[in-house]
């Protein structure tokens, strides 16, 4: 099961541009520190990973080998070990793209591949969403429809159930949201004229 | 809202939001203000420093938006946002308000909140109602579905026989039957589009029943259905069958081990084991998730049409096909954990999966599933598996070192089945262990709390020397890893010589597995004399790289783990060849210096407590111990020399005894004696030296040249004058001081290091002085009071520092006046520090009967001594 889901920035500020968890119990008051415990652990080993890419990358000969190198930076995982802020031990999926990272937090059984597959697949929901190839790198324009990164989180990840999608779910998945998203325009319209009506 | 919020919120933007948010309250507000007003909201959840607290009316509020059939889809996510946000502080009381009423209204609240149950024992109450919807509505189930995976999560005992039959009578139909046509799409005004039929991935009209694997233009809730319970299966068998199978094998182990003495630990137990309840998997549940995913794993073979997917689809389409065969894998060995009669199936099929895959270039995450399935099920499995083990960890995890998510997998599997893995494939950990080295080598950060659990399992009686090169040289390995993929290496380093090091440290196949011997040869590059200087250049290149920099601190951790295992189970004569090495690589290390302090320190702990526990390493260590006396410069301890000196004349000194070690003959007593001696004279000078020679005023210095002088002096024949000498010793000091400060520079770089380095040796000179001089007394006075023809050699000694006292330390002048009232009376010194064997601690010795063993350390039986502290299992 996915406990939780975060999108922050991935240098020395370590925003967290937008977290949700799927458990009653991690939705507490020691959330904050949690999620900043994470997010200060994939900065760290992302951190490490950077450097010493960036040492390595102007020596890598074989265009291959940098591309492996280069991907392996912005992707990772580690264990979260059993602790006062989380009773069960947890593992952790990151995938950094552009100016941002998203991490999600697992119980230890699940199908990490899957997990993997679904941050590409969410990036790819939410660059489309945006109109924007490059949303991870304005992460303020989340910002201006958190309600729709919210609708995106719920329908590709249904209460911490990771979606085995093909590409013809994914699609389906897409028209749901932007069908959802739509409606919620028409909804607002029809209210406002009520209202108009009313008075 | 503002475009550009600042992080975190400042708590009166959290206050003014709130405020307007009970504005929103009190008028009811609808509309793009409550959408307004709970999106600031949602927001000052993200950035505040402290979560706002909701009060009642205000949660109430927000309950009525998602009850209210009015209200958008945004509405009701955010609102359903918020309260699972605060629903922490609020212990789910907030469906109690909402399912007061037992109507339409209330159906669609409780779907929104399922997962906010705290109070588990209400839900189940509720359990019926929820069964009784899916029964009825596909719509329904689809939306129910995905909440169970919490619900299992925080409240699996709900799940009783009857409910569990029902749930799982619903996963059958949503399993097998869903529909084989697509959602119709309402086309335009005149016309319904017709029915589009499901495919395959090669775009062939699907063969048989629905499953994730097939492709719908546009999904209907069962096909969607079927996709979430697919998703549910695992937890559902792992949670419900398997968990409470593991506990009572877990209970029942816990009862042999013999823990069931206690009257209230029994009556627990009792207690425990009445709550854990074993219910036998419906047959035709069983069947229908084996029926599925052997569908599945069908289709994950099979090719993707271009025509039907555009090429960015095919990409995610042949990664569904892996994840859903890994998925399907893993549901299989749970089937087989829970139900043993299905073992015999599954392994047929996992035996044709493997050789469909083995020939293919795939990534490790199915392979591991597959080990997964044969290790669980070993005993019941008649197939060789070998030639896959041999594989994976010789050959296709050596080049996965830098892709963690697979390592990852890889690990974790390792970690939870060591034990299988040790009883039924040793050579994982025996042969294969130079992978998992690089593993770590590659991602000392993210794998660091993975390697302290597996070290213990890598050590074999084949390798514990091997891994003990392998330890120290981690950083070097990190580093050669790193250089390989560098271009114009040439222009860097002499590649001839290098070549040969980093195919010797990039080695795939371990030394002890190659060749028949013992394999405890030629594993030390450090004494191949033609590879040192080509060493020390590439030590020098790239060593500051921050891969490098964490293997130097994860490496002393590795170590105390490594030393630990060998301590308890480890026999005398691995003992006496690790002790060995041991102290050749005391100096052959990684020269950065907190690596190097961090090391040596270590490595002279151990070797005292190994002394501890078997004495007779004084006659298997006699011909280093004496080499290395005589070698050394006592003036020389800038890299740690003055602990090894110290900690050597400890020993010496502690166990140089005919009665504790037989073998030690008088020749080599008197060699030990004779170089301790020589090293006191030496240092005293010096310190007479030091306070007539005002030229060479600092103490480092001085404790260097004087040392030279003397030992040079000695050496040359005594015909020569005192003044030659001081000129020659002179060229000498300054040779040798230059040498240094060149060798300190190109060790560790910049000039300030070397500077701060040479001050901090200064200062710590004189406490390590002091502390070497009351070793060497104290040595010196043991053997003689062993030996009694070298007391008057010990009491000259005693007397040059008793007659310059005013140069000596107090703590000094006090061992001698101890050491030389104890050597006038020769008895008293005997009875003091001649001991029998018998009378020394032998409790410490190693017990191991069969030390021609080969099975891992781990399986040996282990010195009962040790056993509370060394329990690596768990």
């Amino acid at each position: 099961m996915v406990v939780g889901f975060l999108i922050h920035s991935l240098d020395e500020t370590q925003i967290t541009y937008f977290s949700y968890f799927f458990s009653a119990h991690l939705n507490d008051e020691h959330s904050i520190k949690r999620q900043n415990l994470i997010i200060s652990q994939v900065y760290q080993n992302y951190d490490k990973k950077l450097q010493s890419f960036n040492i390595l990358q102007t020596n890598i000969e074989n265009n291959y080998s940098k591309q492996l190198m280069e991907k392996s930076v912005g992707v990772g995982v580690f264990r979260v070990p059993e602790s006062s802020l989380f009773q069960k031990p947890k593992v952790v999926v990151w995938k950094k793209v552009l100016n941002l990272c998203y991490t999600l937090i697992l119980s230890p059984d699940e199908n990490r591949m899957a997990a993997q597959h679904f941050l590409k697949f969410f990036i790819q929901l939410l660059n489309e969403h945006f109109k924007n190839n490059t949303v991870s790198s304005k992460p303020k324009l989340l910002l201006t429809k958190p309600e729709e990164v919210l609708i995106l989180i719920e329908k590709t990840i249904p209460n911490g159930n990771l979606v085995y999608a093909n590409s013809f779910v994914v699609k389906n998945l897409r028209t749901e949201i932007e069908a959802t998203i739509l409606n919620k325009k028409k909804n607002l319209k029809d209210l406002e004229i009520k209202k108009a009506i009313k008075k | 809202m503002s475009n550009n919020p600042s992080f975190p919120f400042p708590e009166e933007k959290t206050q003014k939001i709130f405020s307007k948010f009970q504005l929103v309250v009190q008028n009811k507000s609808q509309g793009n203000e409550l959408v307004d007003s709970l999106r600031s909201l949602l927001l000052s959840y993200q950035f505040s420093k402290k979560k706002p607290r909701l009060n009642k009316e205000q949660k109430n509020f927000l309950i009525n938006i998602i009850k209210n059939p009015n209200s958008t889809s945004i509405m009701k996510s955010l609102s359903s946002y918020i309260l699972r946000t605060t629903s922490g502080y609020s212990k789910g009381n907030v469906l109690q308000i909402t399912l007061k009423k037992s109507n339409g209204e209330a159906l669609e609240s409780l779907i929104c909140f399922l997962d906010l149950w705290v109070d588990g024992r209400r839900l189940e109450k509720k359990i019926p109602q929820i069964l009784s919807w899916i029964s009825r509505d596909q719509l329904l189930t689809e939306q129910i579905i995905p909440f169970l995976t919490p619900i299992l999560s925080d409240h699996p005992f709900i799940f009783e026989k009857k409910t569990r039959d029902a749930f799982e009578k619903q996963f059958i139909t949503c399993l097998t039957r869903a529909s084989l046509n697509s959602a119709v799409i309402t086309g335009s005004f005149w016309r319904q589009a017709s029915p589009i039929p499901v495919t395959e991935f090669d775009g062939s009209k699907c063969i048989d029943f629905f499953t994730v694997l097939n492709c719908s233009q546009s999904y209907t809730n069962d096909q969607m259905t079927n996709v979430y319970t697919f998703s549910l299966l695992y937890s559902w068998l792992q949670t419900l069958y398997l968990d409470p199978i593991e506990k009572q094998k877990q209970q029942e182990e816990e009862e042999e081990e013999g823990f069931g003495n206690n009257e209230d630990f029994e009556k627990e137990k009792q207690k425990e084991k009445g709550n854990i309840k074993i219910i036998k998997m419906n047959e035709r549940f069983c069947e229908a998730i084996l029926k599925y995913c052997l569908r599945t794993l069908d289709q994950s073979v099979t090719k993707i049409s271009t025509e039907q997917s555009p090429k960015e689809a095919e990409v995610i389409d042949s990664n569904i096909q892996e994840i859903v065969e890994m998925e399907s894998i893993r549901i299989l060995t749970l089937i087989c954990q829970i139900d043993h009669g299905q073992i015999q199936k599954v392994t047929s099929i996992i035996k044709k999966i493997y050789e469909r895959r083995k020939t293919q270039k795939h990534s490790l995450h199915p392979f591991v599933e597959i080990m997964n399935f044969v290790i669980i099920n070993i005993e019941q499995i008649k197939y060789d598996f070998q030639p896959m083990i041999n594989s994976i960890f010789g050959e296709k995890l050596f080049d996965l070192y830098y892709n963690s998510l697979e390592c990852f997998d890889l690990l974790e599997f390792v970690l939870i089945n060591r034990e299988l893995l040790l009883e039924n494939y040793p050579s994982i950990f025996s042969k294969h262990f130079l992978a998992f080295f690089r593993i770590l080598a590659w991602n000392p950060d993210e794998f660091s709390l993975e390697f302290l659990e597996l070290l213990p399992t890598l050590i074999h009686p084949e390798n514990y020397l091997e891994i003990f090169h392998t330890l120290l040289d981690l950083p070097i390995l990190s580093l050669c890893l790193e250089l390989s993929l560098y271009k114009d290496l040439e222009k860097n380093v002499d590649l001839a010589s290098f070549s040969e090091i980093l195919n010797y440290i990039l080695r795939k196949e371990s030394s002890s597995s190659s060749g028949s011997g013992s394999g405890k040869n030629n594993i030390n590059f450090w004494d191949q004399n033609e590879y040192l200087s080509a060493l020390q250049e590439f030590l020098e290149f790239n060593k500051h790289s921050p891969r490098v920099i964490s293997c130097c601190k994860i490496v002393p951790i590795l170590l105390q783990i490594y030393f630990d295992v060998l301590i308890s189970y480890a026999s005398i004569k691995e003992i006496q060849e690790l002790s060995i090495i041991m102290f050749n690589r005391y100096f052959q290390l990684f020269a950065k210096q907190s690596f190097l302090n961090k090391v040596q320190k270590l490595i002279l702990e151990k070797t005292m407590s190994f002394f501890a526990g078997n004495p007779s390493l004084i006659f298997d260590l006699n011909e280093q111990f004496i080499s290395t006396l005589q070698s050394l410069s006592p003036g020389i301890d800038y890299i740690g020399k003055i602990d090894f000196l110290i900690s050597i004349t400890w020993i010496i000194g502690e166990y140089a005894n005919k009665k504790i070690e037989a073998r030690l003959n008088n020749e080599i007593i008197s060699t030990f004696f004779s170089s301790i001696e020589v090293i006191a004279f030496e240092y005293l000078t010096i310190v007479e030296k030091s306070k007539k020679n005002k030229k060479g005023s600092s103490k480092y210095s001085m404790g260097l040249n004087e040392s030279q002088f003397q030992r040079q002096s000695q050496s040359q024949s005594q015909s020569q004058s005192q003044s030659q000498s001081q000129s020659k010793f002179q060229i000498e000091y300054e040779n040798k001081i230059n040498f240094e400060n060149q060798f300190l520079m190109k060790r560790f770089g910049n000039k300030s290091e070397t500077q701060s380095l040479l001050k901090q040796i200064s200062t710590e000179q004189g406490k390590n002085q002091t502390r070497l001089l009351i070793t060497l007394i104290l040595a010196l006075t043991k053997i003689a009071s062993r030996n009694h023809s070298f007391i008057q050699r010990t009491l000259v000694i005693i007397s040059k520092i008793m007659q310059h006292s005013e140069k000596y330390n107090f703590l000094i002048l006090e061992r001698a006046e101890e050491a030389a009232k104890l050597l006038n009376n020769p008895g008293i010194a005997s009875l003091l520090f001649d001991m029998e064997k018998s009378a020394r601690s032998q409790k410490n010795s190693y017990n191991i009967s069969d030390e021609k063993s080969s099975l891992p350390f781990l399986l040996l039986e282990n010195d009962s001594q040790n056993e509370s502290f060394h329990n690596f299992f768990f």
